[in-house]
């Protein structure tokens, strides 16, 4: 099912997790850190940036990383596998045109932007940007979709 | 019902990124791209050459 986007903010939540997605807006190189390298990839303004809570929470600290990332083009840094911080993220962001949320990957781990660590409801949901938009597939019964509100940081009716 | 932070599915990235060494041709940056359109991260010109 395709959403309309703009500059909005989707959230996609379950019960106990939830999900921030937006369009890159602009053109820009992302660097992506990791332990052996440094590398750069082009976002296009059609790009998804997407913010995955796992263990649920506030959105507002997660729209915060959302627009770091996609109006300050904030670094992302990727720790290396069995890094014990991985069990404290309680965000974790991916930037591409297409991605698929799992559960079965560290948090924070994977330079890969095609895959995003997610909560076991909201793992197997597929989101490509298009056309100003975002396509979901896979969405599990349940979950609820609707833009952020972005002065309250809270969810609003679409 | 929170993510695995453990799980032995966890996929191996080093099979999964391949960056190509790229030199800008405007300005001389030298980088690491993945993707179909790499640009210079330094001056964002997209006229680059793989080394």
């Amino acid at each position: 099912m395709k959403y309309p986007l703009g500059d909005r903010v989707l959230l996609v939540q379950g019960d106990h997790s939830f999900l921030l997605v937006g369009r890159a807006l602009s053109k820009f190189p992302l660097y992506i850190e990791t332990f052996e390298d440094e590398y750069c990839e082009t976002v296009l303004p059609d790009d998804l940036v997407v913010v995955s809570a796992p263990e649920g929470g506030d959105t507002e600290p997660a729209r915060m990383l959302l627009e770091l990332v996609r109006r300050y083009h904030l670094p992302l840094l990727v720790l290396p596998k069995d890094h014990p911080g991985s069990g404290r993220l309680l965000l974790v962001v991916s930037v591409s045109e297409s991605l698929h949320l799992s559960c079965s990957i560290r948090r924070g781990t994977h330079p890969d932007q095609h895959l995003l660590c997610s909560s076991e409801e909201l793992a197997g949901i597929t989101l490509r940007g298009s056309d100003g938009g975002v396509d979901l597939e896979g969405l599990p019964s349940g979950v609820r979709i609707g833009y952020l509100d972005e002065r309250a940081g809270r969810e609003k009716s679409p | 019902m929170v993510c695995s932070v453990g799980g032995p599915m966890d996929i191996d990235y080093k099979e999964r990124v391949k960056g190509k060494d790229y030199k800008c041709r405007s300005c001389g940056e030298k980088f690491k791209g993945v993707g179909k359109h790499p640009i210079c991260p330094s001056c964002q010109s997209d006229d680059v050459a793989a080394e």
